[in-house]
């Protein structure tokens, strides 16, 4: 095979024709010009999740965004504009064959796309600042670690202090008969003191326990205010297994 | 048939200025590609399959934790400096290229050079966000999402890690006379690699950080 070329050169390592064609039909792209476009796209996506933040409108636009950055990528940084179709064909039959409907499945069959994001329904999630970002307040402390007893039907200790913020590593010894769990409300008291009675309310399942063994599980102590406690398998809570954490 | 193309192509060609001498046949192959940049875009689709598994599992985990679990932590200045860094490092990565093609040899291993630091500087950001996540008593094993988090992010920054070492071999080779603008298939190589792993940030930055 012949092959014009930008030098003259006696030596030519045989290996090199192959990117030599693929270059010569590069149209010397404007490598520079696919930085500004793809830092502008990166601007906007930024943009849109500051101003946003919790709009699930914003999520196919942002999606949107990354496909088109990631095809800038793909057909002027890493040459599949020019190159040959058959690198394309393997990356393509890679990404869109497996990698995507893999995705896709995944989180179409485990985690449907919700139109009200779950983290907002989460406990803290509406607290202000200081419950969003528990870092910020500087009285959180170390991490707390409980135990308690969960029995046929009740918890003990059935109420415990903690700080908004701090990391509760929760461990629960089931002493009873039947499953158990500790759920937490994600209200305050003031709001539902019997939250178990209200399917609308969010509440999280920190940990579960068997019969017999022993379950852990962590959450972080949301904004400040009384919470309940509870077991959350149907009849437990109004058996008496329920409690209260005061959380500063 | 692509070798047919490749044929036509070369015919093609042929009416072309010539503005050099003519190169001696290649190694012969059945797709008249060259084999190694065959098999990276191979190990390129393998490596989306690689991480579109730990993607799937991040996006399953996402939201089973409350904000002050995991998610709260993140900061979104830090992985959008983040982002504009790996960025240009393709920027600088792929004019190294430009610059070898072009028989600039000294510019591409100032290039490669910038591309090696700016990975550097990216993985300092990294190591900033997972002080900050332990710090906040969120290691690997403090749930769900936490775990989906490091083994997703953890791998990736092994890949930059990697793509490091593989452009300091580059400019070492460079050095030692190994890369000429007749023979740079080597930076090509490093340089699909090197924007591949940008590319899998491009997708991270978005279902980790903004949705």
């Amino acid at each position: 095979m012949e092959h014009g070329h930008v030098t003259a050169s006696a030596h030519t390592d045989p290996s090199d024709l192959v990117a030599e064609e693929a270059r010569i039909k590069k149209a010397n792209p404007n490598y520079i010009g696919v930085f500004v476009i793809l830092g502008i796209l990166t601007a906007i996506e930024i943009g849109l999740t500051t101003l946003f933040e919790n709009t699930i409108g914003r999520v196919p636009i942002l999606l949107a965004l990354t496909v088109a950055k990631a095809l800038l990528v793909v057909l002027y940084y890493m040459h599949l504009k020019f190159d040959s179709k058959l690198y394309a064909g393997f990356f393509g039959i890679g990404v869109f064959v497996f990698a995507l409907p893999y995705v896709l499945s995944m989180v179409a069959l485990l985690a449907p796309i919700q139109l009200v994001p779950v983290r907002e329904a989460m406990p803290g999630a509406h607290g202000g600042e200081a419950a969003a970002r528990p870092t910020r307040n500087p009285n959180a402390g170390p991490p707390l670690a409980l135990n308690m007893e969960a029995g046929d039907y009740f918890f003990k200790p059935d109420a415990f202090d903690s700080n908004s913020g701090q990391i509760v590593r929760l461990t629960i010894n089931n002493s009873g008969s039947v499953e158990h769990n500790f759920t937490l409300s994600g209200v305050t008291k003031d709001k539902s003191a019997e939250p178990w009675k209200d399917p609308n309310i969010a509440a999280e399942v920190v940990a579960h326990a068997l019969a017999g063994s022993t379950g852990k599980g962590n959450f972080t102590a949301p904004a400040p205010g009384e919470y309940v406690f509870f077991c959350s398998i149907p009849g437990h809570a109004e058996l008496g297994m329920h409690g209260t954490v005061v959380i500063k | 048939m692509a070798a047919v193309d490749k044929l036509e192509q070369g015919a093609r060609r042929a009416d072309e200025p010539l503005k050099g001498v003519l190169i001696p046949e290649h190694v012969e192959t059945s797709t008249g590609l060259d084999h190694r940049k065959m098999v990276m875009w191979v190990f390129i689709a393998s490596e989306s399959i690689f991480f579109a598994a730990l993607m799937a599992t991040y996006l399953v985990n996402r939201d089973k934790v409350s904000l002050e679990e995991g998610p709260g932590h993140l900061d979104l200045a830090v992985a959008s400096f983040n982002t504009f860094i790996l960025l240009f490092s393709s920027l600088t990565m792929v004019l190294a290229l430009q610059a070898i093609e072009r028989a600039k040899k000294g510019r591409m291993i100032f290039l490669l050079v910038a591309t090696a630091f700016w990975g550097l500087v990216f993985l300092g950001g990294q190591a900033f966000e997972y002080i900050e996540l332990i710090n906040n008593g969120i290691t690997f094993d403090t749930n769900v999402w936490s775990s989906s988090f490091f083994a997703l992010t953890g791998f990736h920054g092994t890949h930059v890690l990697i793509g490091i070492i593989w452009i300091v071999m580059l400019i070492i080779r460079a050095l030692r006379g190994g890369i000429s603008e007749h023979n740079h298939l080597a930076v090509e190589l490093g340089g699909l690699y090197w924007h591949f792993v940008d590319l899998v940030w491009v997708v991270l930055f978005t279902i980790i950080y903004l949705i």
